[in-house]
């Protein structure tokens, strides 16, 4: 019979690390009869129960979307004879209808589905550019602001993958990418209305969250011990 | 009360509780396994259950919602043995119509039994196997003579076997408990959900009892010290800063099986914990001292009295006017979280000893062991479970972490002192 040579407990002839302390365990001829499982390799239903309930809910709801679109094309036709406000409403009920489907996570992979959303937005917002006519600010300010919202966060999702120690220093990223976002939105708008570039609410936000970040990296990494002495040395009572 | 269609019970007092807790991860089921020496037909596992069923009208119920409280309906289906494919224990959709509050399963030479804590204890879902298992040699053409511990499938079941014993033993003058102390816990990784570990150790109950006798004191009671021993290592071995912030007194609890102490047949659950605890912060322990206060503590603890009044404080709160006028859905919102604050975060871990089995003569020799798997726990995310069969002891360790050190401490306890230990995995 094999033995773990650490812990010194025997265990079962197929066994090749001790399930205590994972140190391994040498092969022995097996000289007696078949060993047979004691458990089965088990099966973990939760994932699945989990993806079978999601769906259920999913299909639920769209059905419920179908419904509502039915029911803005009835009324707006009924009520002045051709397709006017309706598009509005259809075209954001689809769009939503299309978050959700992202939202319930049925693609797993992170960034391609933040990619699949960034572009349900640009779609959603060229429809309701377009549907007045001409195209007035979709290019200018629409697809800029969210594809640097969509780069911003998978740098930071990149960024909270990196970090070994994850605490507070994640809150000070997702603070200083908010302040640098607004400065971005800013300056696309006033490039749009102004045609030059001229920042004023933003570098409100980024006063107001500079500090906090200060706080919330500091609160994180501490204060090094030699400054620590320092200070107890000045102001001990 | 007769086993027919469609008659109902109320849940006992611990059975209330349970059924409100239940979850994915706090599943409430618990396991009892015995191991042939030869692979289980499942056909006659299924006759043997169907043969049996008429002596357990009381497990074969279905669990309804009511408005206020949930109830059990007799129904006249016969619940199916499976083959185990699962992690153990794992959490059963009780509330579908159709449902058992118990399943059975076979796996190679092993038969296993999951209860739900509403249902019956330890005690019921005990002797439930035994007769189980000596059905099923019975239809293999072993009869057994005595009937000791066990019911035969042709007896006719009990009025007292129903009842709730809770009720009946508590007496309404006695004054309440006080509050306990919140708990150290363990601070690992929880496991992702639908997963249960299993560590079991197989020891030689001569030698660990040898042990006991040495310190004259009971197996329970010797293992208890050993694993408060070992939690105490743990404690000590956590980061300085990491202990400073979590250490609180390490407090077990320890379920008492009250049929011996009072005279009731019930199947359903009748048992009481009660909680030693250890506090790291006054001070290091030996062995020796951890083993005199469990001792002492046991045996002050384990006291008609003391035990008169933790019955008398659940069934009270059963009864009060207030808890009982919630509406269900809010008691499934609330009581999760009840038992969460004031059971659950005052205890560390739990201890329960099934005790030593017995089989009939005639057929022990064909069953190689008797095991038990505790229930998962959120809150307390190791429990052990021991019950000796023959000449082994089993020790269960049943984890919802992929952490090993509590388990490793305490078997390399045991084999310091000389007693060989044998691992198993699932």
């Amino acid at each position: 019979m094999p033995y773990c040579s650490k812990c010194g407990v025997e265990v079962d002839n197929n066994v090749r690390k001790c399930p205590l302390c994972d140190f391994s365990i040498p092969i022995i001829e097996i000289e007696e009869n078949e060993y047979i499982d004691r458990f089965p390799l088990p099966q973990n239903i939760y994932p699945k129960k989990v993806k079978r309930r999601k769906r259920k809910a999913f299909i639920i709801i769209s059905v419920i979307f179908l419904s509502v679109i039915g029911l803005i094309l009835f009324q707006n036709i009924t009520a002045s004879g051709k397709l006017a406000w309706a598009k509005y409403s259809i075209v954001s009920v689809i769009a939503a209808w299309i978050y959700l489907y992202f939202f319930f996570g049925f693609i797993p992979n992170f960034r391609i589905s933040l990619i699949g959303v960034s572009t349900n937005t640009i779609i959603l917002l060229f429809f309701i550019d377009v549907f007045n006519g001409k195209l007035e600010w979709i290019v200018s300010i629409g697809f800029p602001c969210v594809f640097m919202g969509a780069l911003e966060i998978i740098i930071i999702a990149y960024l909270i993958e990196r970090t070994k120690k994850k605490g507070l220093n994640i809150v000070t990223y997702i603070l200083l990418s908010i302040a640098l976002y607004c400065i971005g939105i800013e300056a696309f708008i006033s490039l749009y209305t102004k045609e030059y570039v001229k920042l004023y609410w933003s570098i409100i936000v980024t006063i107001a969250l500079t500090p906090l970040s200060i706080l919330f990296i500091y609160l994180h990494y501490g204060l090094p011990e030699k400054y620590k002495i320092k200070l107890k040395r000045k102001f001990h009572i | 009360m007769k086993n027919e269609k469609n008659n109902w019970f109320r849940l006992d007092n611990a059975g209330k509780l349970y059924s409100s807790i239940m979850s994915t991860r706090v599943s409430t089921l618990f396991r009892f396994s015995a191991t042939l020496t030869e692979v289980v037909s499942p056909q006659i596992l299924q006759n043997a259950l169907e043969n049996l069923m008429p002596r357990f009208p009381y497990f074969q119920v279905n669990l309804k919602s009511g408005f206020f409280w949930y109830y059990f309906v007799q129904t006249d289906k016969v619940p199916q043995v499976e083959e185990e494919t699962f992690y153990p224990c794992m959490n059963m959709e009780m509330k579908k119509r159709g449902k058992f509050p118990f399943r059975v399963l076979y796996y190679n030479k092993k038969i296993s039994v999951e209860f739900s804590h509403a249902i019956t204890d330890g005690t019921g879902a005990l002797i439930f196997i035994k007769s189980l298992v000596v059905e099923y040699f019975r239809l293999k053409g072993i009869e057994v003579q005595e009937s000791e511990g066990f019911f035969k499938y042709d007896q006719k079941p009990h009025e007292e076997e129903y009842e709730d014993a809770f009720k009946k033993y508590y007496n309404k003058k006695i004054p309440k408990l006080r509050r306990k102390n919140k708990a150290f816990h363990f601070p690992f990784r929880l496991v992702p959900k639908g997963i249960y570990k299993i560590v079991n150790g197989i020891i030689p109950v001569k030698l660990i009892l040898s042990k006991a006798k040495e310190h004259n004191v009971s197996l329970t009671e010797f293992l208890l010290a050993l694993y408060f021993q070992s939690i105490i290592e743990v404690v000590y071995s956590l980061p300085h800063k990491k202990r400073n912030r979590l250490i609180k007194p390490i407090i077990l609890n320890v379920p008492i099986n009250l049929r011996p102490i009072y005279p009731s047949k019930t199947m359903r659950n009748f048992f009481i914990s009660v909680t030693p605890q250890i506090d790291p912060r006054l001070g290091t322990y030996s062995f020796d001292d951890i083993l005199r206060y469990v001792h002492h503590y046991m045996k002050g603890e384990v006291d008609k009295r003391y035990i008169s009044q933790q019955i008398t404080m659940n069934v009270k709160s059963e009864l009060s006017i207030i808890q009982r006028l919630f509406p269900l859905v809010l008691k499934d919102m609330i009581l999760p979280v009840a038992y969460n604050v004031l059971a659950e975060s005052r205890y560390t871990s739990g201890l329960s000893n099934m005790g030593k089995v017995n089989m009939p003569a005639e057929i022990e020799d064909y069953i190689e062991r008797f095991e038990v798997i505790p229930p998962p726990s959120q809150g307390n995310i190791i429990k052990v479970a021991l019950i000796s069969y023959k000449d082994k002891l089993y020790i269960t360790f049943g984890k919802l972490t992929n952490n090993k050190d509590i388990e490793r401490i305490f078997f390399r306890k045991i084999r310091k002192m000389n007693i060989p230990v044998k691992i198993e995995t699932n």
